[in-house]
């Protein structure tokens, strides 16, 4: 039995997830791990036990496996939609019994289909902060990625991510080809940074074919509320209370004292 | 506002790991997939243009295919692989084919000859669900922003017409408190009124001057509370609960930004610390749309 990390490794020499199938203790923790179907233009059924599990799976369509974290997908297969054709024959695939992943169908570099594992990352993000995470899973060669008109991420591979925490708003993101400005691969685009959430945005499609798009996923529920709420530096009643005790002796004195004044002079 | 020096660049531990030597295992993998490859660009891009994808399969790859598939398979699916399955109800049918009667047997032998093999419910299928398609683009990913809230009466307080200014954290993550005669709504939850829980906080004292929310212990369960926001909008929450929470155990869901919506009211309460100069407490008032 291969895992899926293997079948990464073999069919897609893509080895850089591998690691993190590899070294995750199967376990009870639960896991989210979303299938994201990430080539343009073709539909596709998939087999596993034996038959279809589901079918005219479409470009961006995204199918829940968390739900057999840590059981092994028998059989697996990525068929042409309504035929027989196999696409990709993965065998059987043992997923990971923890962590968070996304598992792309998508074009190699060189615009070969392929499947992509991304572990997303879960920790915990500062108040008042989102993260933003660039994949790029297209057929097209190494690109740069902008962020407010500076180039933040330099000739980033496919298979490779940039990811950053920002302060929670709005950025203006694109991608270009490295250490150029033209043909513009993506945007710019305006990206909402927001607060506790991960916006994960893919290139994907094909350069050479000119179906190059993006496919954005989120994971929310990251972030933390305000370390403390620290509204007040002074006393209440500060300044009143003094007021009430010089009016309490005022009153005093007008009472105590008035009156015996007055009596004095009557 | 935003901040990019902060920026890494995460390079995938794939630079830390080269492909290592292929197995003859691995090769027909790759090289089945290569063709599955083309026959997918075949089929999804009849025009000319797919010629522009690359076609090429390497020559040893597709040597690979037909020659290693047989001693790869025998090594290492020794039990359960797919070509054993394969051969498992090959030699099934074969006994299968000799208890079919005759052609000249009647039709109910014929039906009784050929039931449906038993189809074994799929142990995935159930398991596996549809999620919404993930968004394609960039153009719809900032939406229109909620009303926000503008202004904050609450009879009980004497608290008439407080402005509301949008409020974040501090550099050091705490609440970004407005001045003492202003009230903050912290942006990154919801809007009053929306999902989640919505907060407005100000100042019990600063400096030695009164903040807004100087009397809010004094609110009742009942209390009416009206939040007008910047679209000319109003609308009515009704207190449910005034609480003291210890500063460091305010409620995880406080800055909740999903669930019923609610109206958090917080300023601070307790002992004050004359050497820190803060308050122990937190007063939190609840309140619930109207």
């Amino acid at each position: 039995m291969r895992k899926l990390a293997t079948i990464v490794a073999a069919v897609v020499a893509l080895l850089s997830t591998a690691v993190a199938f590899t070294t995750q203790p199967a376990g009870a923790q639960g896991a989210r791990i979303h299938l994201l179907h990430g080539i343009p233009g073709v539909d596709v059924d998939v087999e596993a036990g034996g038959s279809n599990v589901f079918e005219g799976f479409s470009f961006g369509d995204t199918q829940d496996l968390s739900s057999l974290a840590g059981e092994t997908l028998t059989g697996l297969k990525v068929k042409v939609a309504g035929t027989d054709t196999v696409a990709i024959e993965a065998g059987d695939v043992e997923l990971p019994g923890s962590g968070n992943y996304t598992v792309i169908a998508h074009l190699d570099g060189d615009g070969t289909p392929s499947l992509a594992v991304f572990e997303n990352d879960t920790s915990t993000i500062a108040a008042g902060s989102g993260r933003i995470v660039v994949r790029h899973a297209a057929a097209a060669p190494a690109v740069d990625i902008t962020a407010n008109g500076d180039v933040a991420f330099s000739n980033v591979l496919n298979g490779q991510e940039g990811s950053a925490d920002l302060g929670a708003g709005t950025i203006s993101a694109g991608v270009v080809p490295t250490g150029e400005t033209s043909p513009v691969v993506i945007g710019p685009a305006d990206l909402p940074i927001t607060d506790g959430s991960s916006l994960i945005v893919y290139a994907v499609g094909s350069l050479a074919d000119e179906t190059l798009t993006v496919l954005t996923e989120s994971i929310a529920d990251l972030g933390s509320a305000p370390a403390a709420v620290n509204t007040g530096n002074s006393p209440v009643g500060q300044s009143n209370t003094a007021l009430v005790v010089v009016a309490g002796l005022a009153a005093a004195v007008a009472l105590g004292f008035a009156p015996r004044l007055s009596r004095k002079r009557s | 506002m935003i901040r990019i020096p902060a920026l890494s660049f995460h390079a995938w531990p794939c630079n830390t790991r080269q492909t290592p030597p292929t197995t003859p295992r691995e090769n027909w993998l790759f090289g089945w997939l290569s063709i599955v490859a083309l026959i997918i660009v075949g089929c999804s891009s009849p025009t000319a243009e797919a010629s522009s994808v690359p076609l090429d399969v390497p020559p040893a790859l597709a040597a690979s295919v037909s020659g290693a598939r047989s001693p790869a398979t025998d090594v290492e699916q020794p039990d359960d692989g797919l070509a054993d399955s394969d051969a498992h109800s090959l030699t099934q049918s074969t006994p299968a084919e000799r208890e079919t009667p005759p052609p000249a047997s009647t039709a109910t032998a014929v039906a009784k000859a050929t039931p449906a093999p038993p189809v074994a419910p799929n142990p995935f299928i159930d398991q596996i669900s549809s999620l919404p398609p993930a968004p394609q683009g960039l153009d719809a990913l900032v939406g229109d922003p909620d009303p926000q809230p503008v202004r904050l009466r609450i009879d009980r307080l004497d608290i008439v017409a407080a402005t509301v200014i949008d409020v974040g954290v501090n550099e050091d993550e705490t609440f970004e408190v407005p001045p003492a005669d202003k009230v903050g709504w912290y942006r990154f939850g919801p809007s009053p009124g929306q999902a989640g829980s919505a907060v407005l906080a100000a100042h019990i004292a600063f400096d030695g001057v009164d903040g807004v929310f100087r009397h809010l212990e004094d609110l009742k369960p009942g209390d009416r509370v009206e939040v007008s926001y910047d679209d000319g909008s109003t609308s009515a929450f009704l207190v449910e609960s005034i609480t003291e929470y210890d500063k460091q155990s305010l409620p995880d869901g406080l800055f909740a930004k999903d669930g019923p919506a609610k109206l958090a009211l917080i300023t601070c309460g307790g002992a004050f610390n004359r050497q820190l100069r803060s308050y122990e407490s937190n007063t939190v008032a609840i309140a619930k749309p109207l």
